[in-house]
C-alpha cells in the first residue's frame, strides 16, 4: 500500500465512523436525558432511582465523548492528516471526560446514598482515560513526523 | 522535545501498560474462574439430573451453537494476543510506527467485530432477544487507527531515510 493510498483509505474509515459516531451520539445523549427527565415516581426503591441518575450522567458524558470523537473523525476525513495539534488536544480532552465519567456520576449518587453503598471509582473508564492519554502521546510523536516530513518536502 | 526524548517516554509508557495490562487479565482471570467453574458444575448438575436448559432447541440452533462457541473464544485468545503484541511491540521496537504494530492493531480490531458479533448471536439463541454492545464500533475505530498508524509507518521511513 502506498501513502497516497493509505491516505485514501483513512479518509473513507473516518468519514464512515463520523456518521456511526454521531448516531450513537445521539441515542446515548437520547437515553441519558430520557432516563433524567423521565417520571421517577413510580420507582419505590431509592437505591434503584440513584443508580438511574449515574448511569443518566454517565450516558451524557459518554455522547459528549462521542461528539468529540466525531469531530476528530471529520477533521481527518477532511484533509487525512491524522497527526495535528488539535486532535491531539481532543484526545487529551476524551481523556479527561473519562477520568470524569470514572469519578463524577459516582460521586454524586455517593452524596445521596453514602459512600459505603457503591463503588466510587469506575475502573473501565481509568482504563480508557488511560489508553487516551498514552494514544495522545503517539499522536504527538508523530506529529513530530509529519513537521519533518512537511519540512522536507 | 526531540525525536529521542519522545520515544523513550513513549517507551516507558509502553512498559507500564504492559506491566498493567497482564496484571489486569490475572485479576479479571483470578475473579472469573472460580465463577466459570461453579456455574460449569451447576450447568453439570442440571444436565445429570434431567433439567433443561433451552426447551426444544431447533436443530439450527444445536448446529451452530458450538462451532460459534469455539469461534468466540478462538476471537477472544486473538484480542488477548494481539493486544499483547501491540504492547511489546512498541514497548521493544524503535518507533510504535511500524508495519507489526500496524497488523496487530487490525487484529485486534477485526476480532473485537467477530466477537461482539457472535456475542449477539449466541444471546439471541439463548435469551432469544438481542443485544449488541459497542465493542463492534471500538473494533472499526480500532481498524482506522491501524491505517493512521500504516500513514505512520510511511512518515517513520520518509524521517528515516532523511536522517
Amino acid at each position: 500500500m502506498s501513502k497516497s493510498n493509505a491516505e485514501a483509505k483513512i479518509k473513507e474509515s473516518s468519514l464512515a465512523i463520523m456518521v456511526i459516531s454521531l448516531i450513537d451520539a445521539a441515542l446515548t445523549a437520547c437515553a441519558g436525558f430520557y432516563q433524567l427527565l423521565s417520571d421517577t415516581e413510580r420507582i419505590s426503591d431509592d437505591f434503584a432511582k440513584k443508580m438511574m441518575l449515574k448511569t443518566a450522567l454517565s450516558n451524557i458524558i459518554c455522547s459528549v465523548i462521542l461528539i468529540i470523537a466525531a469531530v476528530i473523525f471529520y477533521r481527518i476525513a477532511k484533509s487525512a492528516r491524522p497527526f495535528t495539534k488539535g486532535n491531539i488536544t481532543a484526545i487529551r480532552i476524551i481523556a479527561l471526560l473519562f477520568l470524569i465519567n470514572a469519578v463524577l456520576p459516582s460521586i454524586i449518587v455517593g452524596m445521596y446514598l453514602g459512600f459505603a453503598k457503591i463503588s466510587i471509582i469506575g475502573p473501565g473508564s481509568i482504563f480508557n482515560a488511560a489508553l487516551c492519554f498514552f494514544f495522545g502521546e503517539i499522536l504527538r510523536y508523530g506529529n513530530l513526523l509529519q513537521t519533518e516530513s512537511d519540512e522536507t518536502l | 522535545m526531540n525525536n529521542e526524548k519522545m520515544l523513550s517516554k513513549l517507551r516507558i509508557l509502553s512498559r507500564i501498560s504492559v506491566v498493567s495490562v497482564i496484571a489486569y487479565i490475572v485479576l479479571a482471570a483470578y475473579n472469573f474462574f472460580p465463577e466459570a467453574k461453579r456455574d460449569f458444575l451447576s450447568g453439570m448438575n442440571a444436565y445429570e439430573s434431567g433439567e433443561e436448559v433451552m426447551k426444544d432447541p431447533s436443530l439450527w440452533k444445536v448446529l451452530t451453537a458450538f462451532p460459534c462457541d469455539i469461534a468466540l473464544v478462538t476471537s477472544l485468545v486473538i484480542i488477548i494476543v494481539a493486544g499483547l503484541q501491540l504492547l511489546f511491540g512498541m514497548s521493544k521496537g524503535s518507533s510504535p510506527f511500524n508495519e507489526k504494530v500496524s497488523r496487530a492493531i487490525k487484529n485486534l480490531g477485526v476480532s473485537c467485530i467477530v466477537f461482539e458479533l457472535l456475542r449477539t448471536y449466541l444471546f439471541f439463541i439463548i435469551e432469544e432477544t438481542v443485544n449488541i454492545g459497542v465493542l463492534w464500533l471500538a473494533g472499526i475505530v480500532l481498524y482506522a487507527f491501524s491505517l493512521v498508524f500504516r500513514y505512520g509507518t510511511f512518515l517513520q521511513k520518509e524521517s528515516d531515510e532523511t536522517l
